[in-house]
């Protein structure tokens, strides 16, 4: 049991630990938590995809065959991937200067297949980092990842900044464990309405309360993937490695190998797929084929989850024998617990381990959270009341919570304009920005903030699947026939959502014979 | 297999996590309820916690943190809802059902017509006799009023009157009672 101080000081760090980084945190989880369907978002900004594609059994002859159309220098690299639009990417890759940046990348010949008739759909050559411009309907999925991962802070400044989100968002979590002294008696007792004040922060910790463990986890697996790239590995490769980075990197992935003579006979393509389907228990996405057609060559074959199991495998196999070599670990050359750590934050903080289902769970988890983030930023503002310094922050959380839903629909509908012809990627943030300025400016006018904004989410909820639709997207009766599920669940969703904002769903109104609740102990 | 094994068991835990609510001691005290002992708490325990450790035990990693997940956002809302919401939901339950057999007899009272209908039609081109005069069918009319009359009758007298709830010792009746108590 805490003494009176002790629990004065909890509260003190609980709710500054929550105000100082408060708005921007709220900004964090409700992104991650939209970001969660980032997949289905893709999908149905594009009018459609494969939740999970795999490569077909039978690409050795395809993949033999484009290897002799390109210059051998391209197979350094070679790797095929299963597009979510039912195509094969045929990528060979060789690193050279490119004159724009001056910097050494990945430049590759990239051919894109129809598996089931063989025949090629598209072919270009460009510098891996050119390749997402190429994709221009991927622009919203990317741009809500970029906000979450980042919030569109250049590196590595926007990766630190959601790293101390994250941390900050422990501290609270750890901090209200521990000042919360009758969380598991109080766990049923829903808000009492008894007076504003109360009524808010019974709101606020009965959220908390149950979705404390999910707090700390996320959390902690949001700071890890910040801090892990952006401080980690520098920071391991100052102390460990006496500040050689290649070094560093090298005793994480493997060091590469010398390059060996040309095999006269590469291993089946076919034979490997069909091998590590049955190991993995799930036909594989993505093959990367490490110095192509010699003797040294080295195939790893990545896969989605099998039935059950929340982690993604990726298997090894020798490129001239095709002989198995291994699970390939995600961390190091050999498995290792850290390695084994490691690969299930993934899972762990995406929720993308069971298809829809997994990733509607983390999706309600999220919105929980930013609800917990949004009434405990109103209760203390509302503490607050009598302090005119607190007037201001208090409009600018309002305008946060409400503004934030609006800003993001209003990037979805500048994406949905310019989709047909203009430059997505450039105009989806500029949606953004725009959209964040006019509801910054009725915010700052309006008497009742959330009164003002909710209607005007409810109706960009309403109107996204209707621009959708009328910019060329596909429409229900063909996601119907085709069975575009992500397509009908989003426009779905989003109709719910927008009904819901605009109070044209039933809700349940207490009665009013309800007894006056007693005290709180 | 997953999905599946999620549905179940979350359904399960739910039950119990709503049985829990309607017998918290804390919250009762705090609404003015009448205490409700928990029956068999070592059963509701059960059926909150046992889905978890089977799937843990069927080794089916996805489904246990999907129910985790599913069951801390469920809880949340169970434990939200003021008993004045329990019984709002509850009696609009009873409003729905109600709704929805009133609907079902509704269609089965139009199936019946339109075979009734179709039989003297049927009837009437086998028979190659003129159709009735009109005076029989005003009469038939008459007599098909009457019968929707009485039928309507009949189901005002089925209906939930307010008070009934009350009458039937539902969650209601503890509100009322703890109500004229305080």
């Amino acid at each position: 049991m805490l003494d009176q101080q002790r629990t004065k000081r909890l509260v003190a760090v609980h709710g500054w630990s929550g105000t100082v980084l408060g708005l921007l945190l709220y900004a964090v989880v409700l992104t991650g938590a939209v970001a969660v369907f980032a997949n289905e978002i893709g999908h149905w900004s594009k009018g459609g995809g494969q939740a999970s594609p795999k490569i077909p059994g039978v690409v050795h002859k395809t993949v033999m065959d484009l290897s002799r159309e390109v210059d051998p220098s391209f197979h350094e690299e070679v790797s095929i991937l299963a597009e979510e639009d039912g195509n094969l990417r045929v990528s060979f890759q060789r690193h050279q200067e490119n004159p724009e940046t001056g910097r050494t990348e990945d430049y590759a010949e990239i051919f894109r297949i129809d598996p089931e008739t063989g025949e090629r759909v598209s072919h270009n050559s460009v510098y891996l980092s050119e390749l997402r411009e190429l994709d221009r309907l991927a622009a919203l999925e990317r741009f809500l990842v970029d906000l979450h991962v980042r919030l569109y802070v250049p590196a590595p400044w926007g990766l630190f900044l959601t790293g101390i989100l994250g941390l900050a968002m422990m501290v609270a979590a750890v901090s209200g464990f521990l000042m919360h002294r009758h969380l598991i008696r109080d766990i049923f007792t829903a808000p009492r309405a008894r007076g504003l004040l109360s009524d808010r922060r019974d709101r606020h910790v009965l959220a908390a309360a149950w979705g404390l463990p999910f707090s700390i986890l996320l959390a902690f697996t949001g700071a890890f993937f910040s801090f892990a790239i952006s401080l980690g590995l520098p920071l391991v490769a100052m102390v460990a490695f006496g500040g050689d980075q290649q070094a560093a990197i090298e005793a994480v992935l493997g060091a590469p190998q010398e390059e060996q003579p040309v095999s006269a006979y590469p291993a089946s393509l076919d034979y490997i797929i069909l091998d590590s389907t049955e190991r993995a228990g799930v036909a594989p996405r993505f093959i990367a084929i490490e110095r192509f057609g010699t003797d040294s060559a080295l195939v790893s074959t990545s896969h989605g989850v099998a039935e059950g199991g929340i982690v993604r495998q990726t298997l090894m196999f020798d490129g001239a024998t095709r002989a198995f070599l291994g699970e390939k670990p995600t961390l190091g050359t050999s498995p290792s617990a850290g390695s084994a750590a490691v690969s299930i934050m993934g899972p762990l903080h995406f929720g993308n381990f069971a298809g829809f289902a997994s990733k509607l769970a983390w999706f309600a988890l999220g919105l929980a959270m930013s609800f917990v983030i949004a009434t405990g930023m109103q209760l203390w503002v509302f503490k607050r009341v009598d302090s005119a310094g607190w007037h201001g922050f208090g409009r600018a959380v309002e305008i946060t919570v409400w503004g934030l839903p609006v800003a993001l629909l209003g990037c979805a509908v500048a994406f949905f304009l310019t989709a047909p012809a203009g430059d997505t990627y450039w105009w989806t943030p500029a949606g953004f920005v725009i959209a964040s300025f006019i509801v910054i400016r009725i915010g700052l006018k309006a008497a009742n903030v959330s009164a003002t904004l909710r209607p005007i989410a409810g109706a960009l909820c309403l109107l996204l699947p209707l621009l959708r639709h009328l910019t060329g997207g596909t429409s229900i009766s063909e996601a119907v026939i085709e069975g575009e599920l992500a397509v009908l669940s989003i426009d779905l969703l989003l109709v719910f959502g927008g009904l819901a904002l605009l109070n044209m769903l039933p809700t349940l109104r207490p009665r009013a014979s309800v007894p006056t609740p007693g005290p709180a102990e | 297999m997953t999905g599946f094994l999620s549905i179940v068991t979350i359904a399960i835990s739910v039950s119990a996590l709503v049985y829990m609510r309607a017998t918290d001691a804390k919250r009762r005290r705090v609404f003015g309820l009448k205490p409700r002992p928990r029956r068999f708490p070592l059963l509701v325990h059960g059926a909150l916690w046992l889905p978890a450790i089977a799937l843990i035990a069927f080794g089916n990693v996805a489904a246990l943190l999907i129910w985790m997940g599913a069951v801390t956002v469920a809880g949340w809302g169970i434990a939200a809802m003021t008993p004045g919401m329990v019984d709002a939901a509850s009696e609009a339950t009873v409003a729905y059902r109600a709704a929805l057999r009133a609907k079902t007899e509704h269609l089965g009272t139009l199936a019946r017509q339109a075979f009734a209908s179709g039989k003297w039609r049927l009837g009437v081109l086998l028979s190659s006799e003129q159709p009735g005069r009109p005076d029989d069918r005003v009469a038939a009319l008459e007599a098909r009023i009457a019968e929707l009359e009485a039928e309507l009758a009949r189901r005002d007298e089925d209906a939930p009157r307010p008070g009934m709830l009350e009458a039937q010792g539902t969650t209601k009746t503890n509100f009322v009672i703890a109500g004229s108590r305080s």
